[in-house]
């Protein structure tokens, strides 16, 4: 196991290495002019000179390769650099919108499970009767619509015509229903579905019939068996959705404007604030890969039937 | 088991051939729609802003006075070709490069699937959000920011698909026969890995769709006045208490558009699940 | 009058749309092993399944009933018949492996059972679990309980499942080939500790194999099926030494003897739905048969005292 962290960390370098090349040079090919942002939001006229000043000040007119290995070197030191907008560390900007994502993830996940496992394992074993059919259109329904359209119509239906949450949502349990319910919709849906197919996978398999067979009762059956089987399917569902998550809560954080760490990119992709996006890249990548290689390591740990070898490729 | 059973296969087909005429129907709706729509969709109409549906405006109005259904028809076209695009781009792109990585393996397998990996270790959504973000708002660079890594999927499954194949005899006794590398490629090796590619094609559609609305809606896609169903839905909530048929509208649009693309995706994935993969 | 405890009566059952077994009727009586042989297809594992009554077998009854001592099972409402299963009716499965489930301990898997029928005492359980598996010569119990299905050999799983069929004390146990996922050695091995189980227990045993020799070790009386229907029954001695049918005399001249003289093949394979065919299914491939075998209708005739057959002109 250890093996397989040791191995995991290693392939993060040269992953984190090109995907921040890339963004870097990605943001040096497009329009737009940091420093001339950064002279607009502190209200200072652009002219030649200031523009020149601001750009030397900012180290913008060295070579690429020089400032992004500037960059990488502090990186290696713990230091992402100020933000052009506010001179502000990156670091901190970035721990404060973490921590507020981190919350509403959580909650949507909570949530998304809390829902989805009854209604999975129930569409499972009432198989193709009524109710099966009337929740699957439902979660078909859920999964098939943006997630903006989900917050957009939930922030209607719930703050301008029934009025019981407010507009701008506070960092509290009450403000942070919506958007968790924004977020865990779609999810919710993919995740009924998909363990509804393998609670009915497991259901097929003979040992249940050998323990029906052996006169176990029908939840043993169930919850100490075919769940715990499933468990592991249910884990590696998460953790693969956990992608998901991040990329929608950048959607969901803007409407609700909940200051999270989605929020935050957003706005610095507009402000143009490049050390906030790169430091952002950085981090999402190693929050990704962590998550990917949890959610692997919860696998192995739930069946024990799968060794220390490297699945899948 | 019961599955492969020619009945079942037959029920499978059939929800194929409904899905594929449904999706066909948009396709020549999106075709159709300068033809359909009953008002110019840009024409702005100071007398006639947050109308509700009436006879002229069948779909009502938004702030600028334009006629939403007509908006929504553009906005059709808009949403519907650009991700059949994006998904036929990265469909041809990845299953090219995927079935070369396989073939020859080597230096090119490496390089690919270490870019694929490093595209694949950012949720892609969010570096879709990046990419638009920093090259700027328009259609095509939304459109770029999704295939970015829309690709990748194709790349992998045809990677496996051919390194599996190339170990079957009839490749083999086809090479003794002396048949030449690209014959052998696109006559005998691309069809069969057709089957899984083809569920991810279909499924994907509707996630590039909701992709590239979501970047026009905040504001990184498609540039306002373009219609969009995304641009569309952010331009509207600000009002959504005065006029909700403007948010209504193109959501509606959207989700019945993704939902039948949804739909069609699973009915193929069901059919080669039926069909027992792509050995036809 | 040794009376029956499970008694099979005109049974036709439907899997997949076609008949596997058409007018089956035989019974079982208290305290004995009745072996059901025949090929792969005969019906023999569709009419354990259907003794069984478990949704989602794939088994329909057609016809005919099933009496469970004294109760007919047809009749019985759902939750009773499921009530039976363990208890009273046991059932050992061909596959080793896939009677358990696979990743989780046997000692947890042994709890859910007792407690589901209402015996689970804690430790004594266990202990008792431990004497079970040494009377049926299962060593270190103590290291069984603590491991997985997945961990172990297929001869052993098969042993545990025996056991945990056994601690039920049920009236009737049903085993569909038992010994055939398993090696020669192995095959032995389970099926003396059946035989000991028998003397052990007296319970009652309904046996089904394409094993003549198992057959032979381990019951009283045994029962020939083809293509869906009985064709022969009686003392498994008298069945095997003088059988009636060409069927069984097929069987039998097809396993190699000691005395040098080589098996006689039985050529081809059992029409698939045959039970459906009017006349005798294998008249196509029997090597005494008449003209009139297309139209013959079967009819158990007795050859002798308790030695039933539905031809007799295999006789020697």
């Amino acid at each position: 196991m250890g093996r397989t962290i040791g191995k995991r960390l290693l392939q993060l370098i040269p992953v984190l290495l090109g995907l921040t090349l890339l963004v870097y040079a990605l943001m040096d090919l497009a329009p737009g002019d940091p420093a001339a942002k950064r002279l607009q939001a502190q209200g200072v006229a652009v002219s030649e000179e200031t523009l020149d000043a601001a750009r030397e000040e900012m180290g913008l007119n060295r070579p690429f390769l020089v400032r992004y290995g500037d960059w990488l070197l502090g990186v290696l030191h713990g230091d992402l650099g100020t933000s052009y907008r506010d001179g502000l560390p990156v670091a901190a900007k970035l721990w404060k919108g973490l921590k507020n994502t981190l919350v509403l993830t959580l909650a949507s996940l909570a949530l998304s499970v809390a829902v989805s496992v009854p209604l999975g394992v129930y569409t499972a074993v009432r198989q193709n009767r009524a109710g099966d059919y009337v929740i699957r259109f439902l979660s078909f329904v859920g999964a098939s619509m943006p997630n903006f359209l989900i917050s957009v119509l939930l922030m209607y239906f719930f703050c301008i015509r029934v009025k019981i949450f407010p507009v701008i949502a506070k960092s509290s349990v009450q403000g942070l229903f919506l958007p968790a319910l924004a977020l865990a919709v779609p999810l919710m849906s993919r995740f009924v579905r998909q363990i509804r197919a393998e609670v009915l996978e497991e259901l097929s398999k003979p040992y249940v019939a050998g323990a029906r067979a052996r006169g176990v009762k029908e939840r043993y059956v169930l919850y100490k068996n075919v769940l715990h089987n499933t468990l592991s399917a249910v884990i590696t569902i998460v953790g693969l959705s956990v992608g998901g998550l991040l990329g929608g809560s950048v959607v969901v954080e803007t409407i609700f404007s909940w200051r999270g760490i989605g929020k935050l990119a957003m706005d610095s992709i507009t402000a143009r604030d490049y050390p906030v996006i790169q430091g952002f890249v950085l981090w999402m990548a190693v929050i990704f890969v962590a998550i990917n290689l949890a959610t692997d390591l919860a696998y192995r740990a739930l069946d024990p039937r799968v060794d220390g070898l490297e699945g899948g490729r | 088991m019961m599955k492969g059973r020619p009945a079942a296969r037959a029920a499978v087909k059939r929800r194929v051939w409904v899905f594929l005429i449904l999706a066909i129907l948009l396709v020549a709706l999106a075709v159709a729609a300068p033809a359909l729509a009953p008002n110019d969709p840009n024409r702005t109409n100071s007398d006639f802003m947050k109308i509700a549906p009436c006879a002229q405006f069948p779909l009502g109005t938004d702030k600028l006075g334009r006629c939403v259904l007509s908006r929504v028809l553009m906005g059709a076209r808009t949403s519907i070709f650009s991700s059949l695009c994006v998904v036929a781009a990265s469909f041809a792109f990845g299953t090219v490069l995927g079935v070369l990585c396989g073939w020859y393996g080597g230096a090119l397998d490496e390089l690919v699937m270490r870019a694929v990996d490093i595209l694949l270790a950012f949720p892609q959504m969010v570096l879709a959000i990046a990419v638009a973000g920093v090259l700027g708002g328009s259609l095509l660079n939304a459109m770029i920011a999704m295939g970015i890594t829309g690709w990748t999927l194709y790349a992998r499954l045809a990677r496996s698909a051919v390194l599996t194949l190339k170990n079957e005899p009839f490749i083999a006794a086809e090479k003794l026969s002396g048949c030449g590398t690209p014959r052998l490629l696109c006559r005998h090796v691309l069809p069969n890995i057709f089957g899984p590619l083809l569920v991810n094609a279909a499924t994907q559609i509707g996630t590039m769709m909701i992709g590239i609305a979501g970047l026009s809606f905040l504001g990184i896609g498609v540039t306002p006045p373009q219609a969009e169903w995304g641009s569309m839905i952010n331009e509207a909530r600000a009002y959504i208490q005065l006029a909700p048929w403007t948010v209504l509208a193109p959501g509606g649009a959207m989700l019945i558009t993704v939902m039948i693309f949804n739909y069609l995706g699973d009915s193929v994935r069901d059919l080669m699940d039926v069909s027992g993969q792509s050995h036809e | 009058m040794n009376d029956a405890l499970l008694k099979i009566e005109d049974l036709s059952l439907s899997y997949g749309g076609g008949l596997v077994a058409a007018d089956v009727t035989f019974d079982v009586r208290r305290g004995e092993t009745l072996a059901v042989v025949g090929e792969s297809g005969c019906g023999k594992t569709s009419l354990l399944k259907a003794v069984l009554g478990l949704d989602g077998l794939g088994v329909a009854v057609e016809s005919g009933r099933v009496i469970f001592d004294g109760r007919p099972l047809s009749e019985m409402p759902k939750k009773a018949r499921r009530a039976l299963l363990g208890g009273d009716i046991g059932m050992i499965f061909q596959n080793p492996g896939a009677a358990f489930n696979p990743i989780r301990s046997y000692m947890k898997q042994f709890a859910e059972l007792l407690k589901s029928h209402g015996r689970f005492q804690g430790e004594s359980s266990y202990a008792e679990i431990r004497e079970c598996f040494e009377k049926l010569g299962l060593p270190e119990g103590e290291r069984i309980l603590n491991s997985c299905p997945y961990e172990m050999s297929g001869g052993m799983n098969q042993r545990v499942a025996i056991a945990a069929a056994m601690l039920l004390r049920p009236k009737l146990l049903l085993m569909d080939e038992p010994t055939s996922a398993l090696d020669v050695t192995t095959q032995k091995t389970v099926l003396d500790e059946l035989s000991r189980l028998k003397e052990l227990t007296g319970t009652t045993m309904l046996f089904v194999t394409h094993n003549l020799g198992a057959a032979a070790r381990i019951a009283e009386r045994t029962a020939v099926m083809y293509a869906g229907r009985l064709v022969e029954y009686g003392g498994t001695q008298a069945v095997l030494k003088t059988p009636c049918h060409p069927y069984t005399r097929c069987l039998i001249d097809a396993i190699p003897k000691l005395d040098g003289r080589l098996p006689s093949g039985l050529e081809g394979q059992p029409p698939l739905y045959g039970a459906e065919m009017p006349g005798c299914a294998f008249r196509d491939r029997c090597p005494l048969r008449r003209p009139d075998c297309a139209g013959r209708l079967y009819a158990q005739e007795e050859a002798e005292p308790g030695h039933f057959a539905a031809c007799a002109e295999g006789r020697i």
